[in-house]
């Protein structure tokens, strides 16, 4: 296990309210007893220090109590750390955000958009090509099969876009076979787009995504449990919902990873540990660098963490709340209402689909993290975690 | 009678101009003897002490002289008070901003939209569900039955849903089986939704709203005269205004309100004094604090004193000020110009039917108060007092 590598310290040195931080723990507590998961790992770092880290309830129903080093399926926040090793890629000149995605993937070339008309589906042709840039900021047209019931998610969920038969390169091939749901750089739609990344950094790198990742980014800061699968050895670490069918329900399987999956997927395969994604986490804080190794610049990772979305794109998609934006791998917050929580301007954070969560406050020189495994009950842990870490800061 | 829990400091030195503050004095004393009202009370506080405090005129018409702790009757300087409980929920883990309505008061699951056409009012369903920010920053769809004469507002109007002799639960469950004026969400209306607020308080508190509101701020902010009703003990402190005609016509008269009333209402129903709306200002100034007793966190006060509405929201409502917004439970001044008055940027407030109003400056450390029964001038006396206040500002 890989230690947290951040000092603590007391937290009303960090700006904090102890009682307040004593308070966010005895709710949690009670969102465990209400059976909303069976428990929750938590932990806030201020100007380079913990200031607050605690687990609570079970690391799985009827398990042993929720341990510092459980192991998370933390789906969609694997986007921040593919976004984060593509933007090396770019930082070595090896890669341009204004790149057309064909230039590494050609079959993109001729993807065309899907245009309803009555019960069919026309087919137009790109009005410009995909770029890096709108993988990036989820405005490549692409879609994903779980987020609506277009004709194009109908086609998208019928292709088995996902599965584990194929690989990332397979999968990427037939996705750009498939229309696109919107002409490119028009809409904020959720999507694919960073497995499509992922396979762009393949190329890029002559190696597979999950090795990469470990080359570039899991070795230099730490993040010994980070990866594609859990090996048999770490699964009594394995934090799980309250039972099966949550994810079995959901069209989840409901058995991990054991060894290197066939499909490595840059939007959401990655299981990790609170202590690892902390380490990631410090050093997007950091400015790109943590303990003395350095991964991306400052500049880069304000570019990173600044919203990329014209004025003209639709920004009305559920999952991109109000009040953000969308920077390269991140949401990002532009004001400080309307949002669903208390926070700063210029905060960016993404979530996983089983509930895990992020954010990261430049403003406050702060960073926080969530995980827990109950998918049922995310946006109500999220909100919750968020409203409670900020009530808490003095 | 509470003390008004600041010291006093020489205006000079909290960066006004002394003469501009004896202005303020005899404009008001113009005003007064105008009989634009029966008299005035004022407080201006800056830096956490008070610069100004003035009394013009008398107490009620034909009556003593205006008294330091006279009562005054604060309509919707009520519902920053009532939102301010709510978010004190939120940041207690049992309340999200982001919940329905109906999770609360499951009889707005079933709420219609009135939809005008040409004499008829057809019913709409919702196309989403109303929320508590929707109640907080008045974008339910809900409206007021003597804000203006539409279908729907005469239909509220008609169903007396401010009945004085059901409770609040009762009106709101009425308020629910009418058709709401707008889609939640598309329109800032000025409404009812507060008093919807004040029930959802009721239903997770499992209690009154007044008893609420005297524990969780009353008692500890020693708002010792601030309540539903004034007391026959406290009825010779009672400021009056000229006429009860406007307020009878409104259907909100609540001159005789002598004990706890039926209907509590959240949206409108408080009396209070100078000095203990000045505690409860202070305490809003203060980043949420007030003598070592912390009500809310100062990034949930910040979150409430910003602007929640999305720039699709139609802004036009004529109390709506140019200029501004409305974030939790306060308007929000999100331009230096176009408003009726001078002012700063980030300024939050609110007033009350019969003349009462404060507001909170941030940027400039600044709240001020004034006091005053004459709901037909209560505009009158408002844009008066800002703007001297602000011209005395050195």
């Amino acid at each position: 296990m890989s230690s947290c590598a951040l000092p603590y310290a007391p937290s009303e040195t960090l700006g904090f309210i102890p009682e307040r931080l004593e308070r966010l723990t005895a709710i949690m507590a009670r969102q465990v007893e209400e059976k909303k998961a069976p428990g929750v790992s938590m932990l806030i770092a201020r100007h380079g220090k913990i200031a607050y880290r605690q687990s609570v309830g079970a690391l799985r129903p009827g398990g042993p109590p929720m341990s510092d080093d459980a192991i998370f399926r933390i789906y969609s926040m694997t986007k921040p750390i593919v976004s984060v090793a593509t933007m090396m890629l770019v930082e070595e000149g090896r890669l341009l955000i204004t790149d057309p995605v064909s230039k590494y993937i050609p079959a993109f070339a001729d993807t065309k958009v899907g245009v309803v008309n009555g019960d069919k589906l026309d087919l137009a042709p790109i009005r410009r090509p995909i770029t890096v840039q709108d993988l990036l900021r989820h405005a490549s047209g692409l879609t994903y099969a779980f987020t609506g019931t277009s004709k194009v998610q109908a086609l998208v969920a019928a292709s088995g876009v996902g599965n584990q038969k194929r690989t990332l390169a397979e999968h990427v091939e037939a996705l750009a076979a498939l229309p696109l749901m919107h002409q490119p750089g028009e809409v904020w739609e959720y999507s694919l787009s960073t497995d499509v990344l992922g396979r762009v950094v393949e190329i890029a790198e002559g190696a597979k995504l999950g090795e990469v990742l470990r080359a570039r980014i899991f070795e230099p800061l730490g993040m010994a449990d980070t990866a594609f699968f859990i090996p048999p050895s770490k699964l009594p670490r394995e934090a799980q919902p309250m039972s099966p069918q949550v994810y079995m329900s959901l069209g989840v399987d409901p058995n991990p990873m054991t060894e290197p999956p066939r499909f490595e997927s840059g939007g959401g395969g990655l299981l990790s540990t609170i202590g690892d994604y902390a380490r990631f986490a410090a050093m997007l804080s950091g400015g790109g660098e943590l303990d003395g190794v350095r991964i991306l610049g400052p500049r880069m990772i304000r570019f990173m963490a600044s919203d990329h979305l014209g004025p003209h794109v639709d920004r009305s998609h559920a999952l991109l709340a109000p009040g953000h934006g969308f920077g390269l791998g991140f949401g990002v917050r532009l004001q400080y209402g309307l949002a669903t929580t208390p926070g700063s301007v210029g905060d960016y954070y993404w979530g996983g689909w089983a509930g895990t969560t992020f954010r990261i406050s430049p403003q406050d020189s702060l960073f926080a993290i969530f995980m827990t495994q109950a998918p049922d009950n995310r946006e109500h842990f999220g909100w919750t975690f968020g409203n409670l870490l900020n009530a808490a800061i003095l | 009678m509470s003390s008004f829990a600041l010291f006093y400091a020489p205006s000079e030195t909290l960066g006004f101009v002394p003469r501009g503050l004896e202005k303020l004095t005899d404009a008001m004393t113009q005003a007064v003897a105008e009989k634009k009202a029966p008299g005035v009370s004022m407080l201006i506080a800056r830096h956490g002490h008070i610069a100004y405090r003035e009394m013009v005129g008398s107490l009620r018409p034909g009556g003593p002289r205006m008294t330091d702790d006279a009562i005054f009757r604060i309509y919707s300087m009520t519902k920053p008070i009532v939102s301010v409980a709510a978010m004190m929920l939120v940041e207690e883990g049992r309340l999200l901003i982001t919940d329905p309505v109906s999770k609360y008061i499951p009889a707005f699951a079933n709420t219609k939209v009135g939809v005008v056409n040409g004499d008829k009012l057809d019913l709409a369903p919702l196309r989403r569900p109303i929320t508590v920010q929707d109640l907080m920053r008045h974008t339910s769809g809900l409206t007021y039955g003597f804000t203006g004469g539409s279908p729907v507002q005469k239909l509220t109007k008609a169903a007396n849903v401010v009945d004085p002799n059901r409770t609040l639960a009762e009106n709101v469950e009425a308020m629910a089986t009418l058709p709401l004026m707008h889609q939640p969400g598309e329109v800032w209306e000025y409404s009812l939704s507060t008093d919807v607020l004040g029930r959802v308080v009721e239903v997770i508190e499992h209690a009154p709203l007044g008893e609420v509101l005297r524990e969780r701020l009353f008692g500890p902010l020693d708002m010792v005269d601030t309540a539903f009703y004034t007391p026959p003990n406290k009825a010779a402190r009672r400021a009056d205004p000229f006429s009860f005609d406007f307020m009878t016509a409104a259907g909100l008269d609540t001159r005789d309100a002598s004990s706890p009333p039926k209907f509590e209402a959240g949206g409108g129903g408080l009396m209070s004094t100078l000095a203990d709306y000045t505690r409860f200002a202070a305490m809003l100034s203060f980043g949420g604090t007030l003598e070592a007793r912390r009500i809310l966190g100062a990034r949930t006060l910040a979150f409430m004193a910003s602007d929640h509405l999305d720039a699709n929201v139609r802004r036009g409502h004529y109390l709506l000020w140019p200029g501004h917004g409305f974030g939790l439970g306060f308007a929000v001044r999100t331009d230096a110009g176009k408003a009726p008055t001078a002012g700063s940027v980030g300024e939050f407030f609110w007033g009350g039917m019969m003349g009462t109003a404060f507001w909170v400056s941030p940027r400039d450390s600044l709240f001020a108060v004034i006091m005053v029964q004459t709901p037909e001038n209560r505009e009158h006396f408002r844009v008066l007092f800002r703007n001297l206040v602000s011209a005395a500002i050195a």
